[in-house]
């Protein structure tokens, strides 16, 4: 898939702006709060239906404005569609139209433009909490397998059932004998997404090794959990009854659901080290950028559909050799769209169009 | 400022606590019922004071007017089956089906912990009671509850607590699926995708 045509209208500094893209390297030069991050985000919104670094919608809608609308011509296949996101901030309302029938629920959209973004602080991934690990799964299985998708949402839901009872056993409040139902729908749903995981990571670890990294150096990623192995969904009930039976107490003490997905992490190495203590911030980033380009190979080969690479603020902190290393292997996806600062950031490719943004305008480059 | 008179605004405000009822329309309604013949008032007083002869039927939990509501009462409903619901309004839904024969069972409530809801706070024992009470009469339990996280809960708990009491007694749920007179073509594929998960042999 491959974005042809964005259009914004208040969205951010943008008062108006149409751009015709091409499949290929698209680049935004721009200072710093010129505007280039913008783009990627209202691209990233029509992908997801909701920002990445704004918390709140009405911070999309231009200051002094009501309303905002994100209209986006994607090809696939040779098949071009129009997504139009549209935000009133007085009623606050966010609605989504595809091709101009609206789409009864926003969740629909998750898939139809499918979309890998990094950005400076996903270097959080290899340093932060396991949280942030986790989450980049569960954003990138919610792309690829509705059906993981809905399980999240229930099995989220099921651990703060589970959990409001923990607290309610500790106080007295609740017989002990509870339970028992929540301990089989979070095993139950438990596993269902821990089995997604673990075919994902090990799907990962093949893209990375087969098409990104070669022999030149390893990124691996490795499933851990304090309850369990990588294993087969007899094995993890297994470890789920044992669990059970054996920290109870525990969990009572702590109110909190101990075991399962919520719970695991994901260690990333670079070159068979941690990378999180062992890496330079150069190697970091460059594992965050790859392991992103996998994600992106992956919603490839599950969906048959390539998604739009989105890199904000590239190359801030690659070196040469690194930044070269990264631009060949944009030839593996149908386009990538990039901010940066100045041109120099770009080593080791060449873009088939570049635009420079300036004061909430882009001017084309020829 | 001004305002409306006391007695007005107190029946503004009752009105507006009403479910689904906003500030507008509670000032609407109340100054409907104000402007009406005093006839009406009195009217409505009396259906408002029989309001507490509603009670539960002691079989089944429903609405009633009496110990034992009209369902209950009718004796030639089918015995082998139980259909259990989450509340009375449900009922209502399923007799205009006129699919289904046999008595019901109120829950009243779904297990929701977040909201204080736990098992023994619905009639789930009584449930238990009467199935075991009917010494294998009962055969099939219809658990036509929701697909939600707290009806599965739910579901799996009465599930669980029949292999206890009441081994022999089949448990069902309602299907998913598609809606009848829909089209596939505008089905979402969630939906499409439990109808052909739970197809039937034809």
């Amino acid at each position: 898939m491959y974005i042809k045509q964005v259009e914004l209208a208040n969205f951010r500094s943008y008062n108006s702006l149409k751009l015709k893209l091409t499949p290929g390297i698209n680049v935004f030069y721009g200072i710093n709060g010129a505007g280039k991050t913008n783009i990627l985000e209202a691209i990233y919104c029509i992908s997801t239906g909701h920002s990445f670094r704004a918390a709140e919608d009405s911070i999309l809608v231009r200051h002094g404005r009501e309303a905002m609308m994100v209209s986006v011509d994607a090809v696939d296949n040779g098949i071009e569609r129009n997504f139009l996101l549209e935000y009133d901030s007085k009623a606050r309302k966010k609605s989504l139209k595809v091709n101009g029938t609206k789409l009864s629920r926003l969740s629909r959209l998750v898939g139809m433009v499918p979309a890998v973004l990094f950005s400076p602080e996903n270097i959080q991934i290899v340093k932060g909490e396991p949280a942030l690990r986790r989450r980049l799964l569960d954003d990138m299985l919610s792309q690829v397998d509705n059906d993981y998708f809905l399980t999240l949402a229930k099995y989220n839901k099921e651990v703060a059932h589970r959990n409001y009872l923990l607290k309610g056993i500790k106080e007295g409040r609740i017989r002990r004998d509870s339970l028992g139902v929540w301990n089989t729908q979070i095993t139950q749903n438990g596993i269902r997404l821990l089995l997604a995981r673990f075919s994902a990571v090990e799907n990962l670890n093949n893209i990375l090794q087969n098409d990104l990294t070669g022999d030149k150096f390893s990124i691996r990623l490795a499933y851990t959990s304090k309850n369990y192995t990588v294993s087969d969904e007899q094995a993890l009930r297994e470890s789920y009854t044992a669990f059970f039976a054996a920290k109870f107490e525990e969990e009572i003490a702590r109110s909190v659901t101990l075991i399962g997905p919520h719970r695991d992490d994901i260690e990333i190495s670079y070159n068979n080290m941690p990378a999180k203590s062992f890496s330079s911030e150069g190697q970091q980033r460059l594992t965050t950028i790859l392991i992103k380009l996998a994600e992106g190979l992956l919603i490839k080969s599950r969906r048959g559909v390539y998604p739009v690479v989105l890199l904000d603020d590239f190359s801030s902190e690659l070196d040469e050799p690194n930044s070269g290393f990264i631009g060949k292997t944009f030839s593996l996806f149908k386009q990538i769209l990039i901010s940066t600062t100045y041109k120099e950031n770009l080593r080791g490719f060449s873009p088939a169009k570049e635009f420079i943004i300036r004061d909430g305008e882009a001017g084309e480059m020829y | 400022m001004y305002n409306y008179p006391y007695k007005l605004q107190k029946l503004i405000n009752e009105v507006s606590r009403l479910p689904g009822i906003g500030p507008k329309m509670a000032e609407r309604i109340a100054l409907y019922i104000m402007k009406r013949e005093p006839e009406y008032t009195e009217n409505f007083k009396e259906i408002l004071d029989g309001v507490k002869d509603i009670t539960l039927c002691t079989r089944c939990f429903n609405v009633s007017d009496g110990n034992i509501c009209s369902i209950c009462a009718e004796d030639n409903r089918d015995r082998l089956i139980m259909c259990v619901l989450e509340s009375p309004e449900d009922v209502v839904m399923v007799e205009r089906t006129g699919k289904f024969k046999g008595y019901y069972h109120i829950l009243h409530g779904l297990i929701n912990p977040l909201n204080n809801m736990l098992a023994e706070n619905l009639r789930i024992r009584e449930l238990c009671d009467r199935v075991k009470g009917s010494n294998g009469e009962i055969k099939e339990l219809i658990l036509a509850i929701n697909h939600t996280v707290e009806g599965d809960a739910t579901a799996l708990y009465i599930s669980e607590l029949m292999k206890e009491y009441a081994a022999g007694v089949k448990i069902t749920r309602l299907a998913k699926g598609l809606p009848t007179g829909s089209d596939i073509k505008y089905a979402d594929e969630i939906t499409l995708g439990q109808a052909i998960v739970e197809r039937k042999e034809m």
